[in-house]
């Protein structure tokens, strides 16, 4: 089965990490903080790798050759720059890096990079009617 | 020459000051107000608070547009982002991206970044050149003629050290130039007793280099 790999245990990287296990992909998840991993749900039985993504040999433990790739850290240039990364050094088949200011977008879609804007999507989701009469 | 310095800690300072006494135009962007009031202060020169990343400096038809972009934030990627918005996003003709972890430099090159700057790298070469070939340094390389200007530190155990220059045996296709000895500089003669401790510069043929060597230090590296 292709690889899921999810940089970054945070708030979204370790929701979506669950989401993956559940639904019973083959998900990896990369953190340099061994607490961010504990954040992991009880029944997650994915890989994890601790370490720095930056450095060849921790993105290469996690075998991002053909797989998928998110970026999920807080920061997003830091995202930018692991998923051209994985897509440019490892080959990676795609990737996808979180985005929290919007206003970057633009870049992101100069290099050709999905992004993922949980900001946006709370404003795509917003409920105008709601409680109106 | 317009230069953009997007940092602010001391090597930025040092490079703004260097850049703008040569001439040439230079803005820096700071992201603590600060640090940007002093800096401006310090080397009367425009400073901007913004974030450094942010994509809203140098859109098209702003007033300023610069012929160069220097990124020398603490982050890699931070550095990386600028280089990139400046590029592709806003078509300055050239950048340079300091990159402080060298093996992320492939990834610069692959993105498209033309000038890459790595400190360890650079450093890690001069301290190779001039502390791990132990009293050997090349000063000098004419590779049109395939000459080397060396600088070679006689130890105690070399075995010039207590011999005569006359007597050596140096390779014809070397010349000892000059011998530098308690801070002064003698010319040598074929007479002159070679010391431990004497440095000796001497021009030599690439081709004659490890004989030479040899025949001063009893061995070549």
């Amino acid at each position: 089965m292709r690889q899921l790999i999810i940089i970054g245990a945070g708030r979204l990287g370790t929701l979506l990490a669950d989401a993956a296990w559940a639904r019973g992909e083959a998900v990896t998840v990369i953190d340099q903080h061994a607490p961010a991993l504990e954040r992991l749900g009880e029944g997650f039985g994915g890989r994890v790798v601790q370490g720095d993504a930056c450095h060849a040999e921790i993105l290469g433990a996690a075998e991002p050759e053909a797989a998928r790739v998110v970026c999920a850290t807080g920061q997003d240039e830091l995202n930018l720059l692991l998923a051209l990364l994985a897509r440019e050094r490892f080959g990676a088949a795609w990737v996808c890096a979180r985005v929290s200011d919007s206003r970057k977008r633009p870049l992101f879609e100069a290099m050709s990079v999905p992004t993922l804007e949980p900001n946006m999507l709370a404003v795509d989701a917003f409920d105008w009617d709601g409680g109106v009469q | 020459m317009r230069v953009e310095i997007v940092g602010e800690d001391t090597t930025a300072f040092h490079i703004a000051r260097l850049i703008k006494q040569r001439g040439d135009e230079v803005r820096l962007v700071c992201e603590h107000e600060q640090r940007a009031r002093e800096l401006a202060a310090k080397l009367e020169l425009v400073t901007i608070v913004e974030e450094a990343t942010s994509l809203s400096r140098r859109e098209p038809g702003v007033d300023w547009m610069p012929d160069v972009v220097v990124a020398l934030r603490p982050c890699d990627w931070e550095n990386l982002a600028v280089c990139l918005a400046a590029s592709r996003l806003q078509h300055v003709p050239h950048t340079v991206a300091l990159v402080h972890d060298p093996e992320l430099r492939p990834l610069f090159e692959d993105v498209g970044l033309d000038t890459i700057v790595s400190v360890a790298e650079v450093l890690g070469l001069l301290v190779e050149q001039h502390a791990a070939t132990r009293g050997i340094k090349t000063l000098l390389s004419l590779s049109s003629a395939r000459v080397e200007v060396l600088d070679v530190q006689l130890d105690a155990e070399a075995p010039a050290a207590g011999q005569r220059i006359g007597a050596l045996g140096l390779p014809t296709g070397a010349l000892i130039s000059a011998v530098l000895r308690d801070g002064a500089m003698i010319l040598p003669r074929g007479a002159m007793m070679l010391e431990a401790g004497d440095e000796l510069v001497i021009f030599a043929y690439a081709s004659a280099r490890e004989s030479t060597l040899r025949c001063l230090l009893g061995r070549a590296s």
